[in-house]
């Protein structure tokens, strides 16, 4: 499942992939492929990357019910 | 110069394990292949041949074996009941009962002894490793309760 508001705030805040790497403390092929729906982060990762683009949990990784079975 | 803890994120630690997961069962069955391609060739009563591989396959495979009783695991799809265990075992003891068997043919060029070998090491295996299992089974139960009655509040 991609996580496209993930790339929206990420691209509303001016950052690259790699900024955002950096300041997360991971590779920004972690982030690519967070984006792209190939990787499922942990909880740590997650609020670390909410900190980096300034938003919470519920913005950035909450899925309705019904938009998750569309996307299944 | 000082150590970092880890060069690694959580996807490539994650990547990591698979790829030396993967190394491991690689080593594991070319291990036991290696084993008895020696013991084709060689000889059977040659056990000093096949000695290196035998002790590192057996640590692997206790080391293996420890870590998920120790961890509760048993496997990904078998259920740890008398029916598998008797399936698993049947399995076992029929696959190295024949691969012996041809082992022995090729050595000694006499079918009856291979016969004679596949009926001989099937039974002593199947007895064996229904045995191991069983009491494998029986100490897994043991561990999970206990595991289970650790993570209560």
């Amino acid at each position: 499942m991609r996580n496209l508001k993930m790339k929206f705030r990420r691209i509303e805040l001016g950052m690259s992939q790699a900024d955002l790497a950096k300041q997360a403390g991971v590779t920004r092929q972690t982030i690519s492929m967070i984006e792209a729906g190939e990787f499922n982060p942990s909880l740590k990762l997650c609020l670390a990357i909410c900190r980096a683009l300034k938003t919470t949990l519920n913005d950035l990784f909450w899925e309705e019910e019904e938009h998750e079975n569309e996307e299944n | 110069m000082k150590m970092k803890k880890t060069n690694l994120d959580e996807r490539q630690e994650e990547q990591l394990l698979h790829i030396e997961e993967k190394g491991c069962w690689f080593a594991f069955w070319a291990l036991l292949v290696s084993m008895f391609v020696q013991m084709a060739v060689f000889g059977m009563g040659k056990f000093q041949y096949i000695a290196g591989e035998w002790v590192v396959f057996m640590c692997l495979a206790l080391y293996l074996a420890v870590s998920c009783m120790r961890a509760g695991i048993w496997d990904r799809h078998l259920k740890p009941n008398g029916k598998t265990n008797f399936l698993v075992s049947l399995g076992a003891a029929v696959v190295f009962g024949a691969v012996l068997a041809v082992v022995s043919y090729f050595n000694f060029h006499e079918w009856q002894a291979a016969l004679i070998t596949f009926f001989l090491i099937a039974i002593t295996l199947f007895i064996t490793i229904f045995a191991a299992l069983s009491l494998s089974v029986f100490l897994y139960k043991k561990q999970v309760k206990a595991l289970e009655e650790a993570a209560e509040e």
